[in-house]
């Protein structure tokens, strides 16, 4: 349950933290089970407490059906109806998927923001990525997309003003739902919110900041290496946990594999949050 | 008139460097410059014996041999000549401030290979000094000026003095020859700015952006066939070369 936040003076910035435990047999089976979010949480709670900040679980989406509307885009609709409805008096806020942790002495993020909505560039797969571009391109009127401006929906931090643009995309959603799910689940299958979310940004020339700090979106692991180690100096620390602040469990061969690899680094750190 | 520059090196020594068909490399760049109001230089010599220093340290002589040849210059691009740009790039020295030395950063590919990199030359050359892994880059795009003239002769003789360190780094742990040095170099007597990716687009197998539908020319600006793109650099240079002729 969200309580209200009382006697609040002064405005907070929020973590909206993307945890939704579906009960769909075919989302936990995609997924891989949802035990991931348990230790996610762990060490998102105690970054939030160690920096003020007001750690918001999503956990319960406005509509319960989770199959024809995926809480990745649900949670676009219900960012700002939730923490308003709880009553928070909010400055910025984050939204993050529960596929992360955050390293015990992460900065605070909040202060590198800039812009309407500060985000991370994705360019880990072009091919990915343009396929999911193209294949929206008509749907969209033959907007010309520009493929150097993609960025990722995992990890937002946006304002008030952001609010708009996050209600014209709600009503986009429901106006086109079935072309959208037409799409994104039979012609192109690459993705679910981002493609749209993406092109909007665009076609409303969105102010969007790419440049805060890198390690604070460590994703592909596995891709580009992270889980190496200088065994040249003989020092067995994970690169990923040496230099990254945020570090994000996708782009795996097995969607199984995460809650794994997320306890095992869990395990491995747990001690630099109590 | 000074103009700004654009340079590559392009030692041609042994039997691989003649068939990396780097001439594409070249092509491309002429027609950029002539279309930006600049001019392309290619240096091709042996400086000193392949044995004593190899070619990729010939970047720091870039001031030397234009001041040679008594050319003018405002801003120097340097290019390795495995790299084709966009005919349609805008004008990069636009992206240049006085002082600033601008590169891309290194962080797109194999972070095994970059941070052992970082943190070997840190540890056994730069007595532990480093700098955010993210601010390492690569040294096949690096735009600069006047201003860094000093430092690049700061690199010439850090090299002469410590070339059995650093060859012995390079045969044993094998983390980069000049690179990791340039990275140092900059961070500790210059203005480092990172240009995006589009500007030197590394690794472009790993982020899947290369086919014969030639996407990797749709991604950015500058493409640098390094990390063993397959089946060559050559083959990948004179076909996007060729596919951005008929554009």
């Amino acid at each position: 349950m969200i309580k209200k936040q009382e006697n609040l003076t002064t405005k907070r910035n929020v973590l909206f933290w993307v945890g939704i435990k579906s009960t769909e047999p075919y989302l936990i089976e995609k997924h891989g089970g949802f035990k991931y979010l348990d230790v996610s949480r762990k060490s998102w709670e105690w970054w939030c407490e160690k920096n003020d900040v007001i750690f918001f679980p999503y956990e319960t989406p406005g509509l319960s059906e989770t199959v024809e509307h995926k809480p990745t885009w649900q949670r676009w609709f219900d960012v700002f109806d939730q923490i308003e409805a709880a009553g928070i008096d909010y400055n910025k806020i984050a939204v993050i998927d529960g596929s992360t942790l955050v390293k015990w002495d992460c900065p605070n993020f909040f202060d590198q923001a800039k812009g309407q909505v500060s985000a991370f560039r994705s360019i880990e797969n072009f091919r990915w990525i343009s396929q999911g571009a193209d294949g929206y391109k008509d749907f969209f009127e033959g907007f010309e997309f520009d493929l150097k401006k993609y960025i990722s929906c995992g990890f937002q931090v946006f304002g008030e003003s952001h609010k708009q643009f996050l209600l014209e995309l709600k009503h986009f959603y429901f106006e086109n739902y079935e072309a959208i799910m037409s799409l994104q689940n039979d012609k192109v299958k690459r993705g679910t919110d981002q493609p749209v979310y993406n092109y909007m940004l665009q076609i409303k020339d969105v102010d969007v900041y790419t440049d805060m700090m890198p390690s604070l979106m460590l994703t592909h692991l596995n891709r580009f290496d992270w889980f190496s180690h200088n065994w040249q100096l003989e020092d067995k620390t994970p690169f990923f946990i040496k230099y990254g602040h945020i570090w994000f469990y996708s782009g795996f061969p097995n969607r199984g594999d995460r809650y794994n690899l997320m306890q095992q680094t869990w395990d491995m750190i747990k001690e630099n949050y109590e | 008139m000074s103009k700004n520059i654009v340079y590559m090196v392009n030692v041609v020594h042994d039997e691989r460097s003649k068939s990396q068909k780097y001439e594409w490399s070249v092509k491309s760049w002429k027609n950029w410059c002539k279309n930006n109001n600049a001019e392309l230089y290619v240096f091709d010599q042996l400086l000193y014996e392949i044995d004593y220093m190899a070619p990729q340290w010939y970047k720091t002589f870039i001031f030397d041999l234009l001041d040679e040849s008594e050319v003018e210059y405002d801003k120097i691009l340097y290019v390795d000549s495995d790299t084709i740009v966009h005919p349609k790039m805008p004008n990069i020295f636009d992206l240049q401030s006085e002082g600033e030395f601008c590169a891309v950063s290194n962080r797109f590919g194999s972070m095994d290979w970059v941070l052992r990199s970082l943190e070997n030359y840190s540890k056994h050359v730069f007595e532990d000094f480093t700098f955010p892994y993210y601010e390492y880059f690569n040294s096949g795009v690096m735009l600069f000026d006047k201003t860094h003239k000093p430092m690049l002769k700061s690199m010439q003789e850090f090299y002469h003095t410590n070339r059995e360190l650093l060859v012995q780094i390079q045969t044993k742990l094998g983390v980069g020859k000049d690179q990791p040095v340039f990275n140092f170099f900059v961070q500790k007597e210059s203005k480092l700015k990172m240009l995006p990716y589009e500007y030197n687009m590394q690794d472009l197998m790993r982020f899947e952006a290369i086919g014969s539908d030639m996407l990797h020319t749709r991604c950015g600006w500058i493409y640098h066939f390094n990390c063993g793109v397959t089946p060559s650099p050559g083959y990948w240079m004179e076909q996007t070369y060729k596919y951005l002729e008929q554009q």
